[in-house]
């Protein structure tokens, strides 16, 4: 049996085929994904909880948040989901160049996410806020600050793959990275679609 | 290929190819049904926004969640591709959700059926005194 390293082909390893390797990253993606619903999921089930025990305090605490800036993340996000899904259409494609175009407007809209994350987060801190006096703010902080780390993670792998880009990596047989990262980058759009009604929108 | 002299399946012979390989390299999704999907998915976000004023009574939260569930929907059956997907990968994706629904709702049942604090070893524990700050004006800035 040869002992030889890695074709020069991207995606074709050593008695796998592309498919294989190509379904097997994806599931293996989702496998992660799985994980991280369950992650923010176990916040939300104390949300849940100390929602119903502490309904006013909850309306009061939501009345701190500025719901347009909620809702302006919500749609650069969801904007960023849309250039993302237009990336991974082009590297299937195999066009390289329009993968790199369309991955820097989605790092560009992260980095609008963050930057807005930024002032919101200023302005609690300002009034007092941080170290949260109650468990409302505690789960706020909690829930968009792990979002938010995930949403800062999520640039620097969209970076990395873009890099790959410029290479000219991608091709109608091998756009596995573009895919997988796709599918990180909607679930952390995903969890925003329910942390902006539950934390900003509370009557 | 599976010449070497093994005669147990192996990956890379084509024996072991799951149903989402055997479909080759996914679906190349027509790029107008993306723009569609966005288009959907802001009108969405406006409707949440919208219906968070409307006091629906005791189905605010299902209203809310019911938008934000459609909205979630539209990103991983199409920005996802879920919908090209075999029943293993649904398979992942959506089991831990059945198991969110679960435990959240057993817990929101649980909290709705409680009308006295529980008991410590026989004691009744007092809730600790709320801190509920309030906004310097009323309509968040």
């Amino acid at each position: 049996m040869s002992s030889s390293a890695q074709t020069q082909q991207p995606g074709h390893f050593h008695h796998f085929e592309p498919e294989q390797a190509y379904a097997a990253s994806k599931f293996g993606m989702w496998l992660f994904l799985a994980t991280e619903l369950l992650l923010f999921g176990g916040l939300f089930c104390a949300y849940a909880v100390f929602y119903n025990r502490n309904h006013e305090l909850f309306a009061e605490g939501s009345k701190w948040l500025d719901w347009r800036f909620g809702a302006f993340n919500t749609v650069v996000l969801l904007f960023s989901s849309f250039t993302m899904v237009r990336a991974v259409d082009s590297a299937q494609r195999g066009d390289n160049k329009k993968v790199v175009g369309w991955l820097n407007l989605t790092i560009i809209c992260a980095a609008i996410f963050m930057v807005v994350k930024f002032f919101e987060y200023k302005a609690k801190i300002e009034h007092g806020l941080f170290p949260p006096p109650n468990i409302y703010f505690g789960l706020y902080f909690t829930m968009t600050a792990l979002h938010g780390f995930h949403v800062l993670v999520g640039i620097g792998l969209l970076q990395w793959v873009k890099s790959l880009a410029k290479k000219g990596m991608y091709s109608t047989t091998y756009y596995t990275p573009v895919e997988v990262s796709g599918l990180y980058w909607h679930l952390v759009d995903l969890i925003w679609i329910y942390l902006f009604p539950l934390l900003y929108l509370i009557h | 290929m599976g010449a070497h002299g093994h005669s147990t399946a192996r990956l890379g012979d084509g024996s072991l190819l799951t149903e989402d390989a055997a479909e080759g390299l996914g679906h190349i999704v027509d790029q107008k049904d993306y723009l569609k999907i966005l288009i959907y998915l802001l009108i969405l976000t406006v409707l949440t926004v919208v219906a968070a004023r409307i006091d629906f009574g005791f189905f605010n939260k299902v209203v809310a969640l019911g938008i934000a569930s459609l909205k979630a929907y539209f990103v991983a059956s199409t920005f996802m591709h879920l919908k090209f997907e075999g029943k293993l990968i649904l398979l992942y994706a959506i089991y831990p959700v059945v198991l969110l629904t679960i435990f959240i709702g057993s817990l929101v049942g649980d909290e709705m059926d409680r009308t006295h604090p529980r008991p410590l070893h026989g004691v009744v524990a007092e809730p600790p005194p709320l801190v509920i700050p309030r906004p310097p004006n009323s309509a968040g800035h």
